[in-house]
C-alpha cells in the first residue's frame, strides 16, 4: 500500500459523501454519505496508528500553487489527538445515522464538509492550506447552526460570523507574518523564529494567535456566540465543533507557540495567557451554573475546560520561559491529555443531550426530570459522561485534571517570587472552577434524570431504540479506558511534547503510577481497583446482615401531596451559589404581588434575569458603533455613476502620487 | 508490597470501620455532658446501625436504579479512602495514597450523595443537595490549597511520604504555614461533615438541615450504609488532619511495639479531635445559611495565606 493511500482516503471520502448527499436525494443517500464520514474517520484512525508506530508522515502534493507546494504532515503528537478525534468522529457519524438527526441532504452535506475541513486543518502543514481549512470550518459550522431557517434570531448568527472572522484575521495575519519573515510556508519548517524576529514581535505573534484561536475556544470576551450556537445546532454539529474544532485550535497554537516561535524569556506573555485563561474558566463555570438549557450548560462547560487547558498551557509557557524544561513538558502533556479526554466525554454528553431532547421533546431544564426511570440506559451512559466531566475517579477527566493540578504544583524550580505567587493563585482558580463546574454538571444530571418529571414530555419519554444508544457506548467505554489504562497514551504524549519544550525524554510513568519529579504519583488502575474493592466490601457487609426487602411508597410529603412543581427547580438549585457570588451575577430580581386567588393565599410572581455584561457593555455598543459608521459611509454610496467615476479617479491619482 | 503491608492495611481499614461510629458516639456524649445531660451511650451509633441493617427498605416510587447504587458507591469510596490514608502506620510510599486523589475520592462521595438527595424529588432532598453544593464549592478549593502548602513544604503529595517527613522532623517541623493550613482544614472538617456551625446533625425535618435532608428518602440497609459512610468520612478527615499535620507517634516501621504506639497515638488524637469538635458544637450556635460563605471564605483565605506564607517567609 502506498503511503499516500490512507491520507487520501481520509480526505477524499468526505468529499465523496458530500457529493453523494447532493446527488442522491433519496432516503438512502443520507446513509451512504454518513457512512463515508465514518469510513474517513476510520482511515484517519488507522493512519494515526501507523504514524505512531512508524514515525512522522509527510506528504507533498504535486499540484502547483501560488505559494509553495501544498503539504500535509502528521507527527506523533498530531496522531495522538487525531486518533481519539477520529474515533469520536466515527461515533458521531453513527449517531447521526441512527438518530435520524441529519435527515436532510443539506445537513448530510454540511456534516461531510465539516468533517473534511476539520481533518484537513488537523493535518495541514502548509500555512495557506491551514487557513483555508480553518475558514471552511467556521463557515460550515455557521451554516449548520443558522442557515437552516429564515428566522428572527439572526443577530446571534452574525455575531458568530463577526467574532470568528475577527479571530481568523488575527490568525491569518500572524501566520502570514511568520511565513513572510521566515521565507517558509510549511509549519514544520519554521523553527525557533523568535531569534529571527525578536522578542517583541514574537510576543505579538503569540498573543495574536492566542486571541485568534481563542475566538473558537470561547476565550473571554469572544465567548458569547458559544451558548447560542450550541442551543441552536443539532448535537452532531456541536459534538464536532466543541471537540474537534477545539482540538485543532489548541494543537496548532501549541505547535506554533512552542516550536515555530519559541517562548524563551516571555514572562509577561505567559502570565497574560494564564490570566486570560483563568478569567475565562472562572466566568464559564459561573455561567454554566445558571443556564436553563442543557446545551448552554455544555457550551459553557467546553469554555471552562478550554480555559483550564489554556491555563495549564500558560503555565507550561511560564516554565519554559524560565528554562525549566521538564515541568513545562509535564504541564503541556497534562493539558493535551485533558484536551483528548475532553473530546471523548464532551461528545458523549452532547450526543446524550441530543438524545434527551428527542426522547422527551424538551430541553429546558425547568421542564425535565425523572428521566432515569424511563430511560435507564441513557441515564447510565450520561452518568459516566457527567462523572468524567466533573473529574471524579475513576474516569478519564479525573486523571487529566489530577495531572493538571500536579503540573501547577511545580513552583520549586523557579525562584522568582512573582511566579511563586502566580502558581498557587492558578491552583486556587482551577480548584474553584472545578468545584463550581461540578455543581453545574450535577445540576444538569440530577434535574434531568432524577426527581419527578416537570412536564408531560418528561413523564412519558419516547422509548429509545437500542441503535440510538449504541454510538454512545464506545465513548463511554473510552471514558473508562482513558481513566484506568492511560499509560501508553501518556508515555506517547510525553515523548511527543518533550521536543517542543526542549526536554529530553520526559518520564512520566513509574512502576504502576503516573509520577514526575518525586512528587507523589497517581495509580489510576490501583485507585479504581480500590474503589471496586471498597464497593465489594460494602456489598459483603450488607449481604452478611440478611436479605434486603424493598417496599415502594410515595416520596415523603409531610401530608401534602406533591405535584410537578413542589420540588427543587434548576433555578432554585443554583440559588445559594448565586447569592454567594451575587457580585458576579448581579441578578435582576423582580417580585410582584398578584391578585389573591383566595382570601388566605397570596400570589407572588418572581422573575429573575441574569444579565450578560459582555453583550450589554461590549458587543451592543460595538454593534451600534459599526452601524453608525456604516450609515456615515452610506452617504458616499449615492448610486450615481459620476460619483463612482470620481472616486476611482481620485484613488488612481492618490495611488500614483503615493507610489511614484 | 509485602504481606505485612497488606495485613497492616487490612488492620487499618478494620480499625477505621470499627472506631468510626464510636467517635460519633463520643462527640454526642461529650456534648451531652457539656449541656449537663446524661446523653445516650457512646455505643448508640452501633445500635442504630444494627437496627437499621435488619429493617426493610422503604423507597420512593419515583426513585431510579441509581438510588440503590449510591450507598454502595459512597461506602465503597470511604473504604477506599481508608486504604489510601495511613492511619497508624505510614505504610510504603509511592502507592495509591496521593493526597490530591483523596480529595477527589471525597468529591466522588459528595457527588453521589447529593445525587441521592435529588432522587424522589423530595423538597427536603433538593434543599439539602443545593446547600451542600454551595458549601462544597468553597470547601474543595480550600482543601486543595491546604494540600498545596503541605506539598510545598514536604516536596510531595504522597500521604505516606508527608507523614514520614513531618514525623521525622518532630516539633521542628512546626511552622506558621502548617498552623494556617491545619486551621483551614479544621474548618473544612466541620463544613464537610455537617457539624455546627454549618449544619446541625441533631435536627430532623427542619429547614436548617443539609446533610439529613439529603438522606431523608433513605431507609433500612441503605440508610445504614449512608450513615456508616458519613461516620467514616468524619473519622478520615480527623485522620488526615492528625497524620498530615501532626503525625508524631505514627509507626514508621512494622515492629509490634511501634504499631502499638501508633494505634495508641492515633486513638488519642482522634479522641482529642472528637472532644474539640464537641466543644465547638457546644459553644457555637448554628449560623444562618447565608452567613456561612463568610466563614468558608475565612478558611479559604487561611489556606491561601498558608501557601503564600511558605513562599514569602
Amino acid at each position: 500500500m502506498s503511503p499516500a493511500a490512507l491520507p487520501s482516503l481520509m480526505l477524499s471520502l468526505p468529499l465523496l459523501g458530500a457529493v453523494l448527499a447532493v446527488l442522491l436525494r433519496s432516503e438512502r443517500s443520507r446513509v451512504y454519505s454518513y457512512l463515508c464520514s465514518a469510513a474517513s474517520a476510520v482511515a484517519a484512525a488507522i493512519w494515526s496508528v501507523q504514524v505512531l508506530l512508524e514515525g512522522t508522515a509527510s506528504l507533498v502534493s504535486d499540484a502547483p500553487s501560488v505559494w509553495g507546494e501544498y503539504a500535509i504532515r502528521l507527527d506523533p503528537l498530531g496522531a495522538l489527538v487525531l486518533l481519539i478525534t477520529a474515533l469520536t468522529f466515527a461515533c458521531v457519524a453513527m449517531y447521526a445515522l441512527f438518530s435520524r438527526e441529519g435527515v436532510t441532504a443539506r445537513s448530510a452535506l454540511l456534516f461531510n464538509c465539516f468533517v473534511l475541513s476539520i481533518l484537513l486543518a488537523m493535518v495541514a502543514d502548509h500555512v495557506l492550506l491551514l487557513m483555508i481549512a480553518w475558514e471552511a470550518m467556521s463557515l460550515t459550522s455557521f451554516l449548520g447552526a443558522w442557515g437552516a431557517r429564515e428566522d428572527e434570531d439572526t443577530i446571534a448568527g452574525w455575531r458568530y460570523l463577526a467574532i470568528t472572522h475577527f479571530g481568523a484575521a488575527l490568525v491569518i495575519a500572524a501566520l502570514a507574518y511568520l511565513a513572510v519573515s521566515s521565507g517558509e510556508v510549511r509549519l514544520s519548517e519554521m523553527r525557533g523564529l523568535s531569534a529571527l524576529i525578536g522578542p517583541g514581535a514574537s510576543a505579538a505573534v503569540v498573543i495574536m494567535l492566542f486571541l485568534g484561536f481563542g475566538s473558537k475556544l470561547g476565550l473571554l470576551p469572544f465567548h458569547i456566540w458559544m451558548p447560542d450556537l450550541y442551543s441552536r445546532s443539532s448535537s452532531t454539529v456541536t459534538a464536532l465543533l466543541s471537540t474537534a474544532a477545539s482540538n485543532v485550535a489548541v494543537l496548532v497554537f501549541v505547535r506554533v507557540t512552542f516550536s515555530c516561535v519559541g517562548v524563551e524569556g516571555q514572562y509577561a506573555l505567559s502570565l497574560t495567557v494564564m490570566g486570560l485563561a483563568a478569567l475565562t474558566a472562572l466566568w464559564a463555570s459561573w455561567q454554566a451554573l445558571v443556564q436553563r438549557d442543557g446545551a448552554r450548560v455544555l457550551a459553557f462547560s467546553s469554555m471552562e475546560n478550554m480555559g483550564l487547558i489554556l491555563l495549564t498551557m500558560g503555565a507550561a509557557m511560564l516554565f519554559r520561559a524560565y528554562g525549566a524544561a521538564e515541568p513545562a513538558a509535564f504541564a503541556l502533556m497534562a493539558a493535551l491529555f485533558h484536551l483528548i479526554n475532553h473530546t471523548v466525554f464532551k461528545a458523549l454528553l452532547l450526543m446524550g443531550a441530543g438524545t434527551v431532547r428527542r426522547a422527551a421533546g424538551e430541553w429546558d431544564l425547568e421542564r425535565l426530570g425523572g428521566l432515569a426511570r424511563g430511560l435507564p440506559g441513557l441515564s447510565a451512559v450520561f452518568l459516566i459522561g457527567t462523572l468524567s466531566v466533573a473529574a471524579l475517579p475513576p474516569f478519564n477527566g479525573f486523571v487529566s485534571e489530577w495531572a493538571m493540578f500536579k503540573a501547577l504544583m511545580h513552583a520549586e524550580p523557579i525562584a522568582d517570587p512573582l511566579v511563586r505567587i502566580a502558581l498557587p493563585l492558578a491552583i486556587a482558580v482551577m480548584a474553584l472552577c472545578t468545584a463550581i463546574a461540578a455543581t453545574a454538571y450535577l445540576r444538569l444530571y440530577g434535574l434531568t434524570f432524577l426527581g419527578r418529571p416537570r412536564s408531560a414530555g418528561a413523564e412519558r419519554p419516547r422509548p429509545l431504540e437500542r441503535s440510538e444508544l449504541f454510538p454512545l457506548l464506545p465513548l463511554a467505554l473510552l471514558c473508562i479506558l482513558l481513566g484506568v489504562a492511560s499509560f501508553p497514551l501518556l508515555e506517547e504524549l510525553a515523548a511527543a511534547v518533550s521536543p517542543l519544550v526542549g526536554a529530553s525524554g520526559l518520564k512520566v510513568v513509574e512502576g504502576s503510577s503516573i509520577n514526575f519529579l518525586h512528587q507523589g504519583g497517581l495509580d489510576p488502575l490501583g485507585l479504581s481497583a480500590l474503589l471496586g474493592f471498597g464497593m465489594l466490601v460494602a456489598f459483603l457487609i450488607v449481604r452478611a446482615t440478611g436479605r434486603r426487602k424493598v417496599e415502594r411508597v410515595d416520596t415523603w410529603d409531610c401530608g401534602t401531596p406533591l405535584d410537578r412543581r413542589t420540588q427543587y427547580t434548576p433555578t432554585g438549585f443554583a440559588q445559594p451559589l448565586l447569592r454567594v457570588f451575587q457580585k458576579v451575577y448581579r441578578p435582576q430580581i423582580e417580585v410582584r404581588e398578584e391578585p389573591r386567588p383566595s382570601e388566605y393565599i397570596r400570589a407572588v410572581r418572581f422573575e429573575q434575569r441574569i444579565p450578560e455584561p459582555f453583550v450589554d457593555h461590549l458587543y451592543k455598543p460595538l454593534t451600534a458603533g459599526a452601524i453608525a459608521l456604516a450609515m456615515r459611509v452610506k452617504r458616499m454610496q449615492s448610486g450615481s455613476i459620476q460619483a463612482y467615476l470620481t472616486y476611482i479617479m481620485v484613488t488612481l491619482v492618490v495611488l500614483l502620487v503615493a507610489l511614484r | 508490597m509485602q504481606l505485612t503491608d497488606v495485613l497492616i492495611v487490612i488492620a487499618e481499614v478494620s480499625f477505621v470501620l470499627m472506631v468510626s461510629p464510636l467517635l460519633t458516639g463520643i462527640i454526642g456524649k461529650a456534648k451531652a455532658w457539656m449541656q449537663c445531660r446524661q446523653g445516650p451511650s457512646v455505643l448508640q451509633p452501633y445500635r442504630d446501625l444494627w437496627k437499621l441493617m435488619r429493617k426493610a427498605t422503604v423507597a420512593s416510587r419515583e426513585a431510579s436504579w441509581l438510588f440503590f447504587v449510591i450507598p454502595y458507591v459512597c461506602l465503597g469510596a470511604m473504604i477506599c479512602l481508608a486504604v489510601m490514608v495511613p492511619v497508624f502506620n505510614v505504610g510504603p510510599s509511592g502507592g495509591v495514597g496521593d493526597m490530591v486523589a483523596t480529595i477527589y475520592v471525597l468529591g466522588l462521595f459528595r457527588f453521589m450523595m447529593v445525587l441521592g438527595g435529588l432522587e424522589g424529588g423530595s423538597p427536603f432532598g433538593g434543599m439539602g443537595s443545593s446547600r451542600e453544593m454551595m458549601i462544597s464549592a468553597i470547601v474543595e478549593p480550600t482543601l486543595l490549597l491546604s494540600i498545596f502548602s503541605v506539598a510545598a513544604i514536604s516536596g510531595t503529595t504522597d500521604l505516606s511520604s508527608i507523614s514520614r517527613f513531618f514525623a521525622a522532623l518532630g516539633p521542628k517541623g512546626l511552622s506558621p504555614t502548617l498552623f494556617l493550613a491545619s486551621a483551614a482544614i479544621f474548618i473544612s472538617l466541620l463544613a464537610e461533615n455537617s457539624r455546627v456551625p454549618f449544619d446541625n446533625p441533631a435536627t430532623h425535618l427542619e429547614l436548617t438541615m443539609v446533610h439529613e435532608g439529603m438522606l431523608l428518602e433513605y431507609s433500612g440497609k441503605e440508610l445504614a450504609m449512608m450513615e456508616m459512610a458519613s461516620y467514616v468520612r468524619l473519622t478520615m478527615f480527623m485522620v488526615i488532619l492528625s497524620n498530615v499535620f501532626f503525625p508524631w507517634g505514627i509507626a514508621l516501621g512494622t515492629g509490634a511495639g511501634e504499631l502499638l504506639v501508633g494505634v495508641a497515638s492515633i486513638s488519642l488524637k482522634l479522641l482529642l479531635l472528637s472532644v474539640s469538635v464537641a466543644v465547638v458544637e457546644s459553644v457555637m450556635a448554628k449560623m444562618r445559611l447565608f452567613r456561612l460563605p463568610n466563614l468558608l471564605t475565612v478558611s479559604f483565605t487561611l489556606s491561601l495565606l498558608a501557601v503564600m506564607s511558605y513562599y514569602i517567609l
